[in-house]
């Protein structure tokens, strides 16, 4: 049997015509003079397996390379090859409705059981040091974009980080980087509000701080509320969801060219936008046993989702971060009966 | 230069979408059910078939590492990672000392992952190499950028010149060596064209957000949407205004870098792809992957490269026999598994 094709000598951009022969005393390259250019044991041949319609490869022991368009000629050459079962799996047919079912359950898997392994891996993994890094550069940005220096007074601020400090005392320390907690003027546009970084850090508004002067237990409660966040990891594990989802889309489906790269790396937004709704109700259901731990009544916190439903609006459309606020505070009276 | 003029030969590439869609897909199904570890294998064959359906006057790429190549190289890079966050947890001080080493290691990692994939790739049976100079990579990567934004951005176009030149003239292939060299005015009259276009959509972005904020700029605007407002904005600036910016940036100084880069032995280049079509195949294809699930993926990935190939010439200055291989292979991995892990893409001749 025989195929044809050509040679190239071992590294070099030359190539011959040549005839692929294969007989009783091996396989040989045969050039158009009939001329035997090269033999060697079928055994000794490195025969690459067959990708596409690309050229078929095959390489002799000292290097010299023979190259052939003829896939059917080569099999029937030298017989079947490694990979010839992977090049039929993947020939464009119905049959590959198949392998698609198979790779949407196998990622609906990947999706439910192994992200969540992996992002608790790497929550455990992080260093205490690198979370109290992140609060910095997170908060030096906020302060560029967002934020003004307090202009609560000193015994006021006192009055909340005792509370911050009472919630403390019932919280494993090894759950939070850092303890500080910090005020700031956000104006009109935020509103009462507070919010926790990933290692820890509590930044509350003026407004908040205002608007609960005359109930420290609402207060207890959104203090509670963020330190849960932090002591559940939901900033951090949402952080590393869509870095691991980007680096698992990178490896499982290669290169996915422009624009739609930048979508996966920073366009999570609605993504990440159902799980810090899954993250509210759970630092809600946290709070509920902190802030009875610390002597605090959970009605506080269920006020102060009455308070801001009188303000600003039940605020709980598709869109928002955070679950409408008649429905917590009707869940945190439940979970404190 | 136009084409026509030398005697220029388009690049022609052969792959089809269906077939690609073939193999993407039983690569994806392998990587699942073997937890990833398949999609070392995976790359390899799908850079075999990209590489081997790129032709230049008859004669193909092709790419030669193997998949337990990239296997190891992924795992020490996943196993570095892992050793240095659970010596820091131990002692904190630590990260510090990592974080500054980094900025030395990370050059030499990207020439030790350039030298891995130009070994690894050949064309015509004939094997390139990268040898980059340490110092050279930290002046490329380190101190250009530092140079870029201390000035503001406004000297992307220099360090868009010396990242091409570091990438281009340290490959070689069969020994003869790339060289590159071009003037900064049309650098900076691509980087004109793209600040232009950023300009434009901050203007009429500027315009209706004005209208828009006008309209609902009240403290207690109960509408949800307001509260995200800021948020979208910034996404319609990146989405609108900055990734487009950067195609149209990319697809001019493609052409200018072609058009000076030259192949010992009088061997020239040539691209010209435009700046519009192309960031009409990245919105399409975009729309189209993100349409179908993903699925349209492969046929996306073919598409682009199809556009590239027709809009890339060569010139070849006489014979393409004379091509010799330096090299055998390179068995190293771990500079090729960081540019894996990381993304990192220097960008360049890369056909």
């Amino acid at each position: 049997m025989e195929v044809a094709g050509r040679a190239f000598p071992p590294g070099r951009s030359v190539s011959v015509p040549v005839t692929l022969r294969h007989d009783d005393e091996g396989v040989h390259l045969v050039d158009v003079d009939g001329e035997v250019w090269r033999s060697a044991e079928v055994e000794d041949l490195v025969i690459d397996p067959p990708i596409g319609r690309l050229e078929r490869k095959v390489t002799f022991p000292d290097g010299v390379l023979f190259q052939t368009p003829d896939h059917e000629g080569l099999q029937a050459t030298l017989g079947p090859v490694r990979g010839a079962a992977l090049h039929g799996a993947e020939a464009f047919r119905p049959r590959l409705l198949a392998v698609i079912f198979g790779c949407v359950a196998g990622i609906a898997l990947i999706w439910r059981f192994a992200l969540p392994v992996l992002v608790a891996f790497a929550v455990w993994l992080t260093p205490d040091t690198m979370l109290r890094q992140m609060d910095a550069g997170t908060l030096l940005t906020l302060d560029q974009l967002m934020l003004e220096p307090s202009e609560l007074p000193e015994d006021r601020r006192a009055e909340v980080t005792d509370l911050h400090a009472a919630l403390l005392e019932h919280v494993d320390p090894d759950d939070l980087a850092t303890t500080d907690l910090l005020f700031r003027d956000a104006g009109p546009q935020v509103g009462p509000n507070a919010f926790a970084l990933p290692g820890g850090t509590v930044v509350i508004t003026d407004a908040l701080a205002k608007m609960l002067e005359d109930d420290p237990d609402a207060l207890a409660g959104v203090l509670a509320h963020e330190l849960a966040h932090v002591t559940e990891d939901h900033g951090l594990k949402a952080l590393y969801r869509s870095i691991a989802l980007y680096v698992v889309i990178a490896l499982l489906a290669g290169d996915t060219g422009p624009i739609l790269d930048e979508i996966l790396l920073e366009g999570n937004v609605l993504l990440s936008l159902q799980g810090s709704r899954d993250a509210e109700r759970d630092a809600d259901a946290k709070a509920v046993p902190l802030m009875q731990a610390a002597g605090f009544d959970p009605e506080g916190l269920a006020r102060f989702f009455d308070r801001l439903q009188g303000i600003m609006g039940d605020g709980g459309g598709w869109s928002s971060t955070h679950p409408g606020s008649g429905e917590r505070a009707a869940r945190i009276r439940e979970l404190a009966r | 230069m136009t084409p026509e003029h030398l005697d220029f030969k388009q690049v022609k590439f052969h792959g089809r979408a269906g077939e690609w869609f073939g193999i993407w897909i039983v690569n994806l199904l392998l990587s699942i059910i073997t937890i990833g570890i398949y999609s070392a294998w995976a790359k390899v064959r799908m850079l075999r078939y990209f590489y081997g359906n790129t032709e230049i006057e008859g004669r193909t790429f092709d790419y030669h590492a193997t998949g337990g190549q990239i296997l190891i190289g992924r795992l020490i890079v996943i196993g570095a990672f892992i050793l240095i966050s659970i010596l820091s947890g131990i002692f904190p001080p630590l990260i510090l000392l990592v974080y500054i080493a980094a900025i030395f290691v990370v050059p030499y990692l990207l020439i030790r992952s350039a030298r891995f994939n130009a070994r690894n790739t050949s064309w015509s049976n004939v094997r390139f190499n990268f040898d980059g100079d340490y110092g050279d990579a930290i002046a490329t990567f380190l101190l250009f950028p530092m140079l870029v934004a201390v000035t503001l951005y406004t000297t992307i176009p220099l360090l868009t010149r010396k990242a091409q030149r570091f990438y281009i003239e340290n490959h070689t292939l069969g020994g003869k060596k790339f060289s590159f060299d071009c003037d900064l005015g049309p650098l900076y009259k691509a980087f004109g064209i793209a600040a232009l276009w950023l300009v434009g959509v901050l203007v009429v972005g500027g315009v209706l957000l004005g209208s828009l904020v006008f309209s609902a700029f009240d403290p207690y605007n109960n509408d949800p949407m307001v509260q995200v407002l800021p948020i979208l904005v910034l996404y319609a600036f990146l989405f609108v205004g900055f990734f487009p910016a950067a195609i149209l940036y990319r697809a001019l100084v493609r052409n200018i870098v072609y058009a000076n880069t030259v192949l010992e032995g009088g061997h020239r280049f040539a691209s010209t792809t435009r700046p519009l079509p192309l960031l009409g195949i990245a919105v399409t294809n975009t729309l189209a992957v993100i349409l179908t699930l993903g699925l349209a993926l492969p046929w996306a990935q073919i598409r682009l490269t199809r556009y590239l190939a027709d809009n890339t010439f060569v010139a070849p200055n006489g014979s393409l026999d004379a091509f010799v291989s330096e090299i055998e292979q390179d068995q190293s991995a771990i500079g090729d598994a960081f540019s894996d892990i990381e993304g990192i893409d220097i960008g360049g001749v890369g056909l």
